[in-house]
């Protein structure tokens, strides 16, 4: 304090001169006059001093290091009594808190008896695949073979242009890009758990290996889920690998066939896989005529979107479905916030665009299936069908007026403004302009895109490639314009605002419905993956399982709008003010929703099995019996279930006692009869009347 | 916490302002009446020092602690923002760069074997105690489990006695995948350096395959546990398929190249026991096979030392967890403990009778022994080695030293290293009595066992199939390189002396004197590594009928010039030597589909070919 008065004083000699010494003066005279106890206490001071020289430097950073000292040593003080505790203390406080739990499904059928029998296949779905860097550019050095999706998602945070720059496939071709290489992990790794402490089939091997699996009789189909299924088999021989490894475990496990456990996407995947694996050999796996009998007991699909899901539809369209990336729940920052600069959900677009595989989600069937402008298979759906039972009568007859009064119209699956969503289909006045950006048509493609929007733009939107800056401002305008959007016009509509992915995908995809299955041309890969247009393999002994979560409402439309600023983001956005406003209504945050598994809606996951496939039909000439096994949806019940062992959602189904334990039984020998055939909670069957196709 | 925090900030105050007053003091220099002062002042003085006597013990730890924390993030930090090339610290570039320049693109597919210990194992099914480890690894990774819970993890990790397989209710299967062995432990490289540089010429997960098996099984354990032998061969067809019907380029290591030789004859053997590949099997599917200091004679420090206590490997633990086995973790009987442990592993039992008895039983003319012929037949073998290798060494060291000396060393360690090892011998023999007073007569059965068991199927394929094997040979169009590697000097001394500290005082002399004068590879001497390629298969021979050409190429070993580069990228040593940077370019090389004479044929800097003249073997 005085050190630095004086100083002062001294620098400002001149002018000030009178002032500070007159200052010193009166401090020292106020010091005086304070008298001797003062003097004494400073040569206490003084004293003090000696003693403390050492404590004299406690500043600003000791303290901090202080702090920081006390912070770690209490750190590892907590983390040497974690690893000090015994492993099962855990289960022992859960255990006092909720009572004993339930045997897991894996003890509890070894006491039974059951042993591993048929050797195992697990087919992960899209998103759940770890994938792994085998050649990058400058930026990912040190990053070789280390996982850039799935894991902890570091990168994410450490380069995320590089880590975008990496995932991205060529938009021209959908394959590597010059100079990198990603590809999937493999083994039993590569999706049992997504990030650290978030399984996907973890739960089920672990219990698998309760009864006597292991490595030699599991096998994990990890495939490079960002290709088209094709491509997976051209760039990396994946769908030849999947069949050595099955002939691979009949043959070392003494000729039992195969169950097959696909999830998700994986589901059609695998179908593509039985057409190819059948079908002659250069565009096939000339496996013959009976493989699939000869090495398939079971497929027990789980949560498999077989009629594609409509949340895709807008993933593609503006990048804003909840799931397309779970990355998104697993780091809900980093997509919303900027971390790419302004643009991310154009990145993360630009990114997903170039993944064919998002597009083998697309709807299929069209209106046949998703319903027209005025009917739907869903239609008179109470979306809080749980909450009556709860609540009692008054409950269920509001409920009962509200669907009569507003049937909610689930075949317009994209609407711009919740009015017309509402309205019938003779009121809504629709710029008839559907001609005009057919793909048939596309002449007349240029007159609407009008001037180029990118011109207008500046140059940092272009780096971000989406293709809507060459759509215009009157393309833009056509879209909203047209009001009310089918599954199949919806298709129309990618069309136009997403031609190149679109072309990439047509060739790759297919989202029709057959007439006549044995036309020549569905001999072509594109048509593996549609249920709607394969016929199933001839092997009258297989079983096919569709599992799938019930009692989560499930995205199924969705009303949109023009985006105001649309000079650099994205044109339209979920219309998130629009509700349904009275409570329970299928209406909220601009999303329509159906039963489902929060991201597969019933009728897409329990479709196929409870109809076209159902006995001998024209998809499924050899009679394979089907079975539907539902699973109500229960969350968990305190914080220390985790995820819950009853869950029906998408993911977290995986880890339900009841699907666990279905799949065991059927890995252990036992037939869809011995389970106890179908097990229905959803209206799948009513809803499937509905639905007229010649079978 | 916010307690603390206040009663940090009162005594951080407090100094300062004893600053501003002791400038004062100074001016008026009075230091009178201390004592009045000090008793007037009690009571404040109380109050003042009271915070500052706390910051003596607790709180000076803290600061310590927190002044070296923040010290190391700081310097990690910079670490990271190290640029990654800095000038002066230039690290030459690999060769997957340097080859893939110069147009190598990855053609044939690439096949990895592991050898003993390297390859990771992890837990499928086990007792009560190893709650929390399932699919975690027991063997590789950070080893922690070792420290947390050793009983368990030796019950966990050693075989049934009787069947060399499980113990009931025990799984612990191989990790399967690349990842089984590109490091052994965080940080020590195996495979890795291979791996990234095979990469860089354009391989990937679908072209090239890690054949993990469970390294403490015997080999046709392995096929009947884990059928891991039809699965390289299901492995090894897909890949022949899937890129183009390139046969496939087979690179095992140490132990490996033994299985791998396994391999070969179990896949053209009819299907009850073997692969029923057919007899032409390998010519179809094999370019060449690449060992990397193959064991192919045994390892004579292991024949002292695998059956009788602490194997090499076992003394591999100890270089990972030094402290471990000498500190009494096991309670008293630690050495017991390994020892029991490590005698359930049939293969370290197998890595010698199978150069005994697939090589040397072979170079005998009367293979079929009863087995305590067997031992006695080993150790003279043995004590042959030992003396050529001796003689080799001084030869090396020396050059000097006319051949006069050569013969009279050779003459006199002869004998003296027989005698030795014929102790070795009946001390091994002491050993199975001790063992069987230990712990059970079990064990002697054991040892036994596999060993009969081991002799008995290896001599099966070498004697009673011996036309099947000339046919493998025969018809096999494709050459043979074998690579290891020579250290210039003993350095194998360090291993036995660290072995020394065992049990056995009586079995050192043998040790220390067999594997002092090999020239090697710190496991493997070079005898052992190079005779087959260097006579036994070079040429039309008995073994070779067909004339498979056979390439000898080593590799000095140069120690790292500076701390960092690592473990050197000239090192010769044993495991080290996967990533030396001639043998990487090497197997690059021949998987882009370069020849052995292209690669530039022998190379050899030892006396293989004089020590491989001396072995009178009928050819």
């Amino acid at each position: 304090m005085v050190m630095l008065r004086r100083r002062r004083g001294s620098d400002g000699k001149k002018p000030e001169n009178s002032q500070p010494q007159s200052d010193d003066n009166k401090e020292k005279r106020s010091d005086e006059s304070e008298g001797k106890s003062d003097s004494n206490f400073e040569n206490l001071n003084l004293r003090l001093k000696s003693a403390k020289k050492s404590r004299k430097k406690w500043s600003c950073v000791d303290s901090c290091c202080w702090f920081i000292g006390c912070i770690c040593s209490m750190w590892w003080f907590l983390l040497f009594l974690y690893n000090a505790m015994p492993a099962s203390l855990p289960q022992y406080v859960t255990e006092a808190i909720t009572g004993p739990l339930p045997d897991p499904p894996g003890v509890k059928l070894a006491k039974e008896g059951l042993k591993a029998k048929h050797p195992v296949v697990f087919v992960p779905g899209i998103v759940t695949g770890g994938l792994e860097l085998w050649e990058g550019h400058s930026c990912a050095e040190g990053l070789f073979r280390k996982r850039l999706w799935g894991g902890t998602f570091g990168e994410v945070y450490k380069r995320p242009l590089c880590w975008v720059e990496h995932m991205s496939l060529n938009n021209e071709t959908g394959l590597d890009p010059p100079g990198i290489k990603i590809r999937p992990v493999s083994g039993l790794v590569a999706a049992d758990y997504f990030a650290p402490g978030y399984f996907v089939w973890a739960v089920l091997i672990a219990n698998l290996a309760r009864i006597g699996y292991e490595d030699k009789n599991m096998f994990m189909a990890a495939y490079d889920w960002r290709l088209s299924f094709q491509n997976t088999e051209v760039r990396d021989q994946t769908l030849s690998r999947i069949k050595s490894n099955i002939e691979l475990m009949v043959a070392t496990s003494g000729g039992k066939r195969v169950v097959v456990v696909p999830h998700s996407m994986g589901a059609l995947y695998f179908l593509h896989f039985m057409k190819w694996v059948e079908a002659p050999a250069p565009m096939g796996g000339g496996g013959g005529p009976n493989w699939c009998a000869e090495h398939i007991k079971a497929v027990m699909n789980i949560g498999g979107p077989f009629l594609g899901l409509p949340k895709v539809l807008t993933a593609l369209f503006s990048a804003e479905a909840r799931d397309i990336a779970i990355a998104r729940a697993i780091a809900p920052g980093i997509l919303d916030k900027d971390v790419f600069g302004f643009q991310t959900l154009q990145h993360v677009m630009r990114m997903t665009r170039t993944w064919d595989s998002a597009m083998s989600l697309l709807p299929r069937g069209g209106e046949t299936i998703w319903g027209g402008l005025d009917w739907s298979p869903e239609e008179g759906h109470e979306c809080n069908s749980k909450k009556k039972n709860g609540n009692g009568q008054t409950t269920h007859n509001r409920t009962l007026d509200l669907a009569n009064f507003s049937r909610v119209k689930y075949g317009r699956i994209l609407s711009f403004g919740k009015d017309v969503a509402q309205l019938h289909s003779s009121e809504i006045e629709r710029v008839e302009f559907r001609v005009t950006f057919r793909p048939t048509s596309l002449i007349y493609l240029g007159a609407i895109k009008g001037s180029n929007l990118a011109s207008i733009a500046n140059t940092t939107c272009r780096d971000v490639w989406t293709e809507y800056h060459d759509m215009g401002i009157g393309g833009i305008k056509a879209v909203a314009d047209y009001k009310v959007y089918t599954a199949s016009s919806m298709l129309d509509l990618l069309h136009f605002v997403a031609p190149k992915m679109m072309k990439r995908g047509g060739a790759q995809f297919s989202y029709g419905l057959a007439d006549d299955l044995s036309d020549k041309k569905y001999d072509h890969y594109k048509y593996w993956s549609n249920p709607l247009e394969t016929k199933l393999p001839n092997a009258p002994d297989m079983e096919i399982f569709s599992m799938y979560g019930v009692g989560i409402p499930t995205e199924r439309a969705y009303i949109y709008k023009l985006s105001p600023g649309a000079e650099c983001f994205i044109p339209f956005q979920i219309d998130a003010s629009a509700e349904g406003g009275v409570e329970g209504h299928c209406l909220k945050g601009g999303v329509y929703s159906v039963d489902g598994d929060e991201t597969v809606p019933v009728l897409s996951a329990g479709f196929t099995s409870a109809k076209i496939w159902r006995g001998k039909t024209r998809f499924n000439p050899s009679g394979i019996r089907n079975f539907i096994r539902e699973y109500n949806h229960a969350g968990p019940t305190t914080l220390l279930e985790g995820r819950g062992t009853q869950s029906g959602a998408h993911v977290d189904i995986l880890g339900n006692f009841a699907l666990i334990e279905d799949i065991i039984r059927v890995a252990a020998g036992a037939t869809g009869e011995d389970i106890g055939g179908d097990q229905v909670h959803s209206d799948i069957f009513k809803w499937s009347e509905r639905i007229k196709l010649r079978l | 916490m916010s307690s603390v925090l206040r009663f940090r900030k009162l005594c951080f105050l407090e100094p300062t302002k004893y600053s501003a007053y002791d400038e004062k003091t100074k001016d008026q220099k009075n230091y009178e009446n201390v004592n009045t002062a000090l008793l007037e002042n009690k009571p404040k003085q109380k109050h003042q020092k009271k915070p500052p006597k706390e910051w003596r013990c607790i709180d000076s730890c803290c600061w310590m602690v927190g002044y070296l924390c923040t010290t190391w993030w700081l310097l990690l930090f910079l670490y990271h923002c190290l640029p990654a090339n800095l000038p002066g610290l230039q690290v030459p570039e690999p060769p997957g760069t340097r080859l893939s320049r110069q147009g190598l693109t990855a053609l044939h597919p690439v096949v990895m074997v592991p050898g003993i210990v390297t390859g990771g194992l992890e837990l499928w099914e086990g007792r009560a105690c190893s709650e929390g480890l399932f699919r975690q690894r027991l063997w590789g990774g950070s080893f922690t489990e070792i420290f947390k819970r050793p009983m368990c993890w030796l019950e966990h990790l050693s075989l049934d006695n009787e069947t060399g397989l499980d113990p009931p209710g025990i799984r612990v299967r191989a990790v399967p995948g690349l990842v089984a062995a590109d490091y052994f432990a965080p940080g020590y490289f195996v495979w890795a350096i291979l791996i990234e540089n095979l990469a860089r010429i354009g391989y990937e997960g679908k072209n090239m395959y890690m054949a993990a098996y469970d390294w403490r099984l015997s080999f046709q354990n392995t096929e009947v546990r884990d059928q891991a032998l039809s699965r390289l061969k299901s492995k090894i067809e897909l890949m022949y398929v899937t890129n183009g019907y390139t046969k496939v380029v087979v690179v095992p290591h140490s132990m490996g190249v033994i299985y791998f030789l396994h391999f070969m004859k179990w896949v053209e053997a009819p299907p009850p026991m073997g692969g029923g590949g057919g007899p032409g099997w390998c010519a179809k599917h094999i370019k060449s096979i690449m060992n990397i200091g193959p064991a192919f004679l045994g390892v004579p420090k292991a024949v002292g030392n695998v059956l009788s206590a602490e194997c090499k490997d076992v003394a591999f633990i100890r270089a990972m967890a030094p402290g471990l086995l000498d500190s009494e973790i096991f309670g008293l009987q630690a050495l017991e403990h390994v020892m029991r442990v490590s005698r359930t592993w049939d293969s370290i039992i197998s890595l010698l009778p199978k150069g005994g008895d697939t090589i040397w039983g072979d170079l005998d003319w009367s293979p079929k022994k009863i087995i305590r012929g067997f031992q006695v037949q080993e150790s003279t073998k043995y004590g042959r080695i030992v003396s050529f290798g001796k003689a080799a060494s001084e030869l090396h060291s020396s050059e000097i030293s006319g051949l006069g000396s050569q013969v009279y060393l050779h003459n006199a360690t002869s004998p003296q290293s027989l005698a030795s090892c014929g102790k070795v011998w009946t001390e091994y023999d002491e050993m199975m009595r001790r063992a069987e007073a230990h712990f059970s007569h079990g064990i002697a059965d054991n040892l036994d066992d596999p060993i009969y068991n081991h002799y008995k199927y290896w001599s099966n394929p070498l004697e009673t199939k011996h036309g099947d094997l000339q046919s493998i040979w025969s018809r096999i169009p494709t050459e043979r390189s074998y690579v290891y590697k020579v250290s210039s000097s003993g350095r194998c001394k360090n291993i036995p002396l660290q072995i020394d500290s065992s049990a056995d005082g009586s079995r050192n002399g043998c040790l220390k004197g067999g594997v002092y004068f090999v020239d090697g590879d710190e496991s493997v001497p070079v005898l052992s590594a190079g005779f087959m390629c260097a006579k036994g298969w070079r040429g039309k021979t008995r073994f070779n009928p067909s004339g498979i050409a056979t390439y000898v190429r080593e590799y000095k070993h140069k120690a790292p010039a500076n701390l960092l580069e690592g473990r050197g990228l000239q090192s010769g040593a044993h495991v080290d030597i996967m990533g030396n940077i001639a043998l990487i370019e090497d197997v690059l090389r021949v998987a882009a589909g370069a020849s052995g004479v292209e690669l530039g044929g022998d190379r050899i800097y030892s006396d293989i070919m004089k020590m491989s003249e001396k072995i009178n073997v009928r050819l």
